[in-house]
């Protein structure tokens, strides 16, 4: 049985995009989102998060999206939480080392606000989550 | 009443009327980050700049500054590749670099609102 996709683990360093994704992503599509400006911080929010979802910048200052996703693989609550990553380099290799780090996908940065939340949901469909 | 949609459209309106304000501020950080870096002034720059550069080429193409999010991704292209050359640019790539900037500075939108 697919499973509902509800709650996402948003990791976002860039104020205005984490703002304008988590609206988008609450408003439009009805998610619940817990955004994180940091790596970091979203270790800190994993275990009680219930993530569905983990949605990861690339590219972010001290810990990168890559980085962060190894590290939240080490915890209990987010070793098998499926992940989609954000990024502007979406070159094929690029896009290849994504997969093969784990990502069911990769969102291209600019990304239209008003069809992220779409865009999320056929990509979870498409991976029969 | 509005529904969630049209809440986060106004939303969206209020974020990109926002950036717009903010864009010539960070059209001038960058120029004069350029300047520093074409100077030699500090090592760390070079980085501080594409960092900036990288951040607006996401934001403002996400917010529908779609041909400031291409200038500003055209210059950190151009920044990467100096970066991975491992030293400050020289002489051909100094002068792409500072026609980038130029391109981007030219890419700010009018004062008119967005539609």
């Amino acid at each position: 049985m697919s499973k509902t996709l509800a709650r996402i683990l948003y990791v976002e360093d860039e104020p205005d995009i984490r703002m304008v994704a988590q609206m988008a992503l609450e408003a439009v599509g009805g998610f619940t989102v817990i955004a994180c400006p940091s790596g970091s911080e979203a270790l800190a929010a994993a275990p009680t998060a219930q993530a569905d979802l983990l949605l990861l910048d690339v590219m972010m200052p001290g810990m990168d999206g890559p980085s962060t996703l190894k590290a939240l693989r080490a915890l209990p609550a987010t070793a098998d939480t499926p992940v989609i990553f954000m990024t502007a380099k979406v070159q094929a290799a690029e896009v290849a080392q994504y997969r093969e780090l784990g990502a069911i996908d990769v969102i291209h940065k600019p990304f239209d606000p008003m069809e992220l939340s779409a865009q999320i949901s056929r990509i979870w469909a498409q991976q029969g989550q | 009443m509005d529904t969630p949609q049209q809440a986060f459209q106004r939303f969206l309106d209020q974020q990109r009327a926002d950036y717009q304000r903010a864009l010539p501020e960070k059209m001038a950080h960058i120029h004069a980050l350029w300047s520093a870096v074409a100077d030699g002034d500090d090592t760390a720059l070079p980085a501080e700049l594409e960092r900036l550069v990288h951040t607006l080429a996401g934001t403002a193409g996400t917010l529908g500054f779609h041909e400031v999010g291409a200038a500003a991704r055209a210059l950190e292209l151009l920044l990467e590749q100096a970066a991975m050359a491992g030293q400050l640019p020289l002489s051909p790539q100094r002068t792409d670099i500072a026609l980038a900037v130029a391109a981007l500075q030219a890419s700010l939108p009018a004062d008119e609102p967005l539609s």
